[in-house]
């Protein structure tokens, strides 16, 4: 075998191996897309395939309508032209490539704690798909919702920082609090809201009644009466897989995309993890009641 | 034998009482069916849950819930009439705006059901058939029940 030879075979190799890491760098941000619970959010009901991730999906809240944006990688529309560092900015800091702040309907404030790795995951597999030439609609907002009482907002309500696991705890402890915490932004519907819209941390996951759409979202923290404090974990874990609940009803409304879209797809190791977070967590009544 | 005997007439009266024909059902009775059927169909699938994921020991109840889900399922096209569409319930209005579509849901969890006994009684895959029946309650809680 000859030199050239030699050379061209391990140049071949080496493309391989990267297309390689290229592929499961997209398989891992697919399924982080799901735990991230991207797709419910931007992605219009009873949606065509040619309508995936680009956005337009109307989020009714107290503050105004706001409309979800195309993130397929158009250049124009989407996110196509955004760098590394811009997109970890959007997610740690909720600030856009143009400096602009978001509003906390872009979950920022639990998106911020995920890792930067598994930002670069989720980007690389968003940048695998064909971009579609779609414009967001402009958001509807109350006088009082602008963009620079976000600066107050976030003084508030906003405390930027990747996740520290705490090493008192287990790692499936830790998996869970870095799934429901982070990626799954559980608290973003089963937390209530203090008067700024900031999250009311002194209720964390006991219900909420003014939910998407006017729903009403349950207690979540292991309170017996209230909660799921009679929820064993695998009864959790099947929940969050097909939607049933331990006396045979399934959940509907808001929950049911979140069922579909995000936690069917997560693994049952990951599902368990959330199930041991949430029964870790200290039991409140509901703020329903 | 006089035709006015009393005893004659009110005897016919209550015959035509009890034959008369029935009137017709008060809303909340048809909701209060509907949520009582739901609740039997709800407790099967949770019994058969505990068994297929080996939380008892109680196989041998398996086919009877199978059986149960079947027959059950068959009924839920009948428990949304009209005149059940308002009062204290769940259902959502979507559900009488779009009858074919919500007859379509209906007529795949009455499939899902059956696909399951099949599973069940030959040996098939158990708990996918399971989880398959799962996911057509969740779709149409999803789309025609108010959260709770």
């Amino acid at each position: 075998m000859n030199t050239q030879r030699v050379v061209g075979l391990l140049a071949l190799l080496l493309v391989s191996g990267a297309q390689a890491a290229d592929e499961e760098r997209i398989e891992r941000g697919r399924y982080l897309l799901h735990a991230g619970g991207c797709i419910t959010c931007h992605t219009v009901d009873n949606a065509e395939p040619e309508d995936f991730l680009a956005g337009g999906r109307a989020l009714e809240t107290p503050f105004g309508t706001f409309y979800s944006p195309n993130i397929t990688p158009d250049p124009d529309t989407g996110i196509g032209h955004w760098s590394d560092a811009e997109f970890i900015t959007a997610f740690r800091y909720g600030r856009a490539p143009d400096g602009k702040r978001y509003y906390p309907a872009f979950p920022y404030s639990a998106y911020t704690g995920i890792k930067d790795a598994d930002l670069l995951d989720l980007k690389a597999y968003l940048f695998s798909l064909e971009p579609v030439d779609r414009p967001t609609p402009k958001h509807e907002l109350s006088w009082f919702a602008f963009r620079i009482g976000m600066i107050f907002w976030n003084w508030l309500n906003f405390e930027p920082g990747v996740f520290q696991p705490d090493p008192e705890q287990s790692a499936q402890w830790n998996r869970g609090a870095y799934l429901v915490r982070h990626l799954g932004h559980c608290g973003e519907c089963h937390t209530p809201r203090t008067w700024t819209g900031g999250l009311d941390t002194s209720n964390h996951l006991a219900g909420n009644r003014e939910g998407p759409g006017g729903d009403r979202v349950p207690n979540i923290t292991p309170d017996r009466n209230t909660g799921i404090g009679r929820w064993s974990e695998s009864d959790i874990e099947f929940f969050l897989d097909i939607g049933m609940l331990p006396d045979g009803d399934f959940t509907g409304g808001s929950m049911g995309p979140v069922i579909s879209d995000s936690t069917s797809h997560l693994t049952t190791e990951d599902r368990r993890a959330i199930a041991a977070y949430l029964r870790s967590l200290e039991p409140l009544p509901s703020v329903l009641d | 034998m006089s035709y006015r005997n009393p005893l004659i007439i009110l005897l016919s009266m209550a015959a035509v009482l009890l034959f008369a024909p029935v009137h017709a059902t008060d809303p909340e009775d048809l909701i209060d069916y509907r949520n009582s059927v739901m609740r039997a169909i709800g407790g099967h699938s949770a019994a058969a849950v505990a068994i297929v994921r080996g939380q008892v020991e109680h196989d041998e109840h398996l086919p009877h819930h199978a059986e149960a889900l079947v027959t059950t399922t068959r009924m839920i096209a009948a428990l949304f009439p009209a005149e059940s569409a308002e009062g204290d319930t769940d259902a959502l209005a979507r559900i009488w705006e779009e009858p074919e579509a919500f007859s379509a849901a209906i007529a795949n969890t009455e499939q899902a059901a059956e696909a399951f006994l099949t599973a069940v009684n030959e040996g098939g895959d158990v708990g996918s058939a399971m989880r398959d029946l799962g996911m057509s309650c969740r779709s149409c809680h999803e789309d025609y029940r108010a959260r709770r």
